[in-house]
């Protein structure tokens, strides 16, 4: 079967620095891979060059559902956008300050010319789990749990199979971590959609995902394994030293 | 990367610069006007002007061999060390610039020792406050008064209550140092101001720093600590105080013209008045001479007081915390104005009755009547609405050119670098040399001006709104790039442009002022306030209140200005802060909610 995401030998340089290290990764439908490492290993630049926000250099392929992804541009690539979609780790920054999140939830719809009425408005908010009667509200009226529940919205209205997602819990307060986590988890259960689920929390990532890459710094992946198996016997030296298992050097 | 950088910012400067020069050479064929009949009046009163005779001057002139040949000769003579001669008198220009310049010069030193004496009165309380460690929250605002008190009010005030009423010193001419000391008060005053008010907004920060607790702690004397905190404050604001003397030379225009010093402003002023090109390039040449000097020595300075440390950015100041003022203080300005402005439009400003002229106040014409018996009171709030409607237009194009410039950063850099330089009254004379004074070159020479910090705050909010996660998200959507810039960049940064720009009103309508004051905006009989202090300003031991009245006018609109930027809207998750930016009357830095 075609793997919902393939990511082959994926390279991405800042000027001449290189942040993703040729970098390969598969994510099927229905399943969950979490990216970890340390901040600054180049986990959001993959995440950004998997959504096409930054072109990955010659060599690189991004296939979703079969399709090659790199090297399209304009309207061809804005076209395949709704099948794979961002949710952003800063709650609040991710939303437009001075609309209604019931217009930003929709405004995919409208981008793509689809119907973007407020019956669509409040179904998306529900199966989010926010009041539809917060529609209104502008996203500083509301707490960085609803901010981020509207973002998750707005990612759905096109309705993806993909949803990469960049920490996102990881700007919000202990007490609605576990809100969002389950209902991602559940929207994943529901609606079968692939996730890659970037984090630097492990606890987070054994928990949620199926299986787990590892990037080291400088963008390079070390190991690939399901979940269980990574944390219960890592192999590369760097995993482990991430982990907490091998003493960090002097 | 940098070095690129700095290389096509200084290619922009160059371009800016070149571009400049080429206009000044380029004025007489920009114009568009035929000079051959006044350089013929000039060469001999008896001579016809028959068409042979006017055809010939203009073969002489070079005129109709188009552009490029006369900007070549005019760089040409530039190379051989001349100027021309004048169009006017026929004489030589090289040696009236020369003797211009020289006594613009002393004028220029004599007010900047009264500018580094106001500036040093100004930040002194912070001074002393800081050694003590009770310095507490932004600086003062005394030295931003002062900064926004136009030279041509300031001058026209001194010379009422120093030259006329007390006779205590000279209020015309250059014939000895007791000529310098009131010209040099008008000009320094003002520069002073805001060198004072740069140091003041320095210090809270500098003073904050842990250093200068340690010292304190440890013993060290307050004179050293003050030392110290001087050392740190400076050399940052050095490049800025290049910039102040640059500014002089627009104060020198106004305040030469006043106080009739035969400078380089005066001469360029009346240079441009009596559309004589040549004499107008050779001043203005000049004078972007003597910015370019001050720039020069500025960094030359800073140099020598930041050393090794300048390179790679090492040392930077803490972000100047200006005083807050609060609503308050302009809103009851803002009244007291449209009280008389509202008063005065009642009332006709245009009946001459030469019964009543330089009339006391009465109940009949409660400011008094002018030189030609019309009415003071309404004359001001007729003004009001042409000066502040003018203003309006000024801000609204400036505001366009600051969201169109903002978008495009690079394109504007050397522009804006120019702009920034060009104190408006010199603008105002290049403009006026073109058009011929009216208020629609005022207007001109002022929104040229007037954009660049504009165009900054633009730039930063339009940078800010890209780099955003929620633009990442529209392009993520599939937003295409006009969907995103007409839905979401656009309206971010349009609101807190316009706001800017608002704020920024008066110190417009004072710039405009300035020009109609010296006699390059609107002309007689049109009743503009700086018309009205020029035109008032000869009958002031007659008739006190009609020169007073829209001095004072002026001066609330002043406050009004410095007060206005002194507020800083409620900020909402971040603030963009706009640097200060250099220029006369409209340098007021402004924080604006993103």
């Amino acid at each position: 079967m075609t793997p919902l995401l393939d990511v082959t030998d994926l390279l991405v340089r800042h000027g001449d620095r290189t942040v993703v290290d040729r970098v390969s990764f598969q994510v099927d439908e229905g399943e969950t891979l979490a990216l970890i490492g340390e901040s600054g290993a180049g986990k959001s630049s993959t995440a950004l060059a998997v959504l096409g926000l930054v072109g990955p250099e010659p060599g690189s392929s991004v296939r979703f559902a079969g399709q090659e992804l790199t090297g399209l541009k304009g309207r061809r690539l804005r076209a395949l956008r709704p099948r794979f979609q961002p949710v952003f780790q800063d709650p609040y920054g991710s939303l437009d300050p001075r609309a209604p999140i019931g217009r930003t939830i929709t405004e995919p719809l409208r981008v793509h010319g689809r119907p973007a009425g407020a019956a669509r408005a409040a179904e998306l908010m529900e199966l989010v789990g926010l009041d539809p009667a917060y529609a209104d509200r502008l996203p500083h009226e509301l707490s960085g749990g609803q901010c981020q529940r509207a973002g998750i919205a707005r990612a759905l209205a096109l309705d993806p199979r993909l949803l990469v997602l960049d920490e996102p819990v990881s700007a919000l307060d202990p007490s609605v971590r576990s809100g969002v986590v389950n209902l991602l988890t559940g929207l994943q259960k529901r609606l079968g959609l692939g996730y890659l689920f970037i984090s630097h929390d492990l606890d987070l990532v054994h928990h949620v995902a199926h299986r787990v890459a590892v990037m080291a710094p400088g963008g390079r992946l070390v190991e690939t394994a399901p979940t269980h198996e990574l944390f219960a016997s890592p192999r590369d030296p760097y995993t482990k030293q991430l982990l907490g298992w091998a003493p960090s050097r002097p | 990367m940098r070095n690129n950088k700095a290389l096509r910012a200084g290619l922009a400067r160059l371009a800016a610069l070149t571009a400049v020069v080429a206009t000044v050479g380029l004025l007489p064929w920009l114009s568009g006007k035929d000079p051959a009949l006044s350089v013929l009046r000039a060469r001999s009163a008896e001579q016809e002007p028959t068409a042979e005779a006017l055809a010939a001057v203009r073969r002489d002139l070079g005129l109709e061999a188009g552009p490029f040949a006369l900007l070549g000769d005019w760089a040409g003579g530039l190379l051989r060390g001349e100027l021309g001669t004048s169009w006017v008198s026929g004489a030589e220009v090289l040696p009236s610039v020369r003797s211009g310049l020289g006594v613009s010069l002393t004028l220029m030193a004599a007010s900047l020792v009264v500018a580094l004496l106001v500036a040093s009165a100004v930040c002194a309380p912070a001074l002393v406050r800081g050694a003590r460690g009770t310095l507490r929250g932004g600086g003062g605002a005394a030295g931003a008064m002062l900064a926004a008190v136009p030279e041509f009010l300031l001058a026209t005030v001194l010379l009422i209550v120093l030259g006329v009423w007390a006779g205590a010193l000279p209020v015309s001419g250059w014939q000895g140092p007791e000529h310098l000391l009131l010209p040099a008060l008008a000009m320094g005053v003002p520069a002073g101001g805001l060198l004072g008010r740069l140091v003041d907004d320095a210090l809270p920060a500098v003073f904050r720093e842990r250093w200068t607790d340690v010292w304190r702690a440890s013993g060290v004397s307050r004179l050293r600590v003050v030392a110290a905190a001087l050392r740190r404050a400076l050399p940052a604001l050095v490049p800025q105080a290049g910039l102040v003397v640059v500014g002089l030379t627009g104060g020198a225009v106004a305040v030469e013209t006043v106080f009739a010093v035969p400078g380089l402003g005066r001469t360029a002023l009346g240079a441009a008045k009596s559309q004589d090109l040549p004499l107008l390039q050779g001043c203005v040449l000049a004078l972007l001479l003597l910015a370019l000097a001050a720039g020069g020595c500025a960094a030359l300075v800073r140099r020598r007081l930041f050393g090794a440390a300048l390179k790679g950015g090492a040392l930077t100041l803490p972000a100047p915390q200006p005083g807050r003022v609060r609503a308050r203080v302009p809103a009851a300005l803002a009244a007291v104005l449209l009280l008389v402005i509202g008063t005065g439009l009642l009332r006709d400003p245009y009946t001459v009755d030469t019964a009543l002229r330089l009339a006391d106040p009465s109940a009949a014409h409660p400011l008094g009547t002018d030189a030609l018996g019309r009415d003071v009171l309404a004359r001001l709030g007729h003004g009001a609405t042409t000066t502040v409607g003018v203003a309006l237009a000024v801000c609204a194009v400036s505001f366009v050119l600051a969201l169109a410039i903002g978008f495009l950063p690079n394109a504007g850099a050397g522009l804006a670098d120019i702009a920034n330089a060009l104190p408006p009254v010199i603008a105002g004379v290049l403009v006026a040399a073109l058009t011929g004074p009216s208020t629609f070159g005022a207007s001109l020479a002022v929104a040229l001006i007037s954009w660049p910090p504009l165009a900054a705050h633009a730039a930063a909010l339009v940078q800010e709104v890209r780099a955003s996660s929620h633009v990442m998200a529209l392009r993520a959507i599939g937003a295409g790039p006009a969907w995103i810039l007409m839905r979401h960049v656009l309206p971010a940064v349009a609101g807190p442009v316009a706001r800017h720009a608002v704020l920024r009103l008066p110190g417009v309508a004072l710039a405009l002022a300035a020009l109609g004051f010296l006699g390059l905006g609107a002309q007689p009989p049109s009743p503009e306030w700086g018309l009205l202090l020029d035109e008032s300003r000869l009958y002031v031991e007659r008739a006190p209140v009609a020169a007073l009245a829209p001095a004072v006018a002026l001066a609330l609109l002043a406050a009004l200005a410095v007060t206005l930027a002194g507020l800083r809207p409620r900020t909402r998750r971040s603030a963009v802060s706009i640097a200060p930016t250099p220029g006369r009357l409209v340098e007021q830095p402004v924080e604006v909610a993103s």
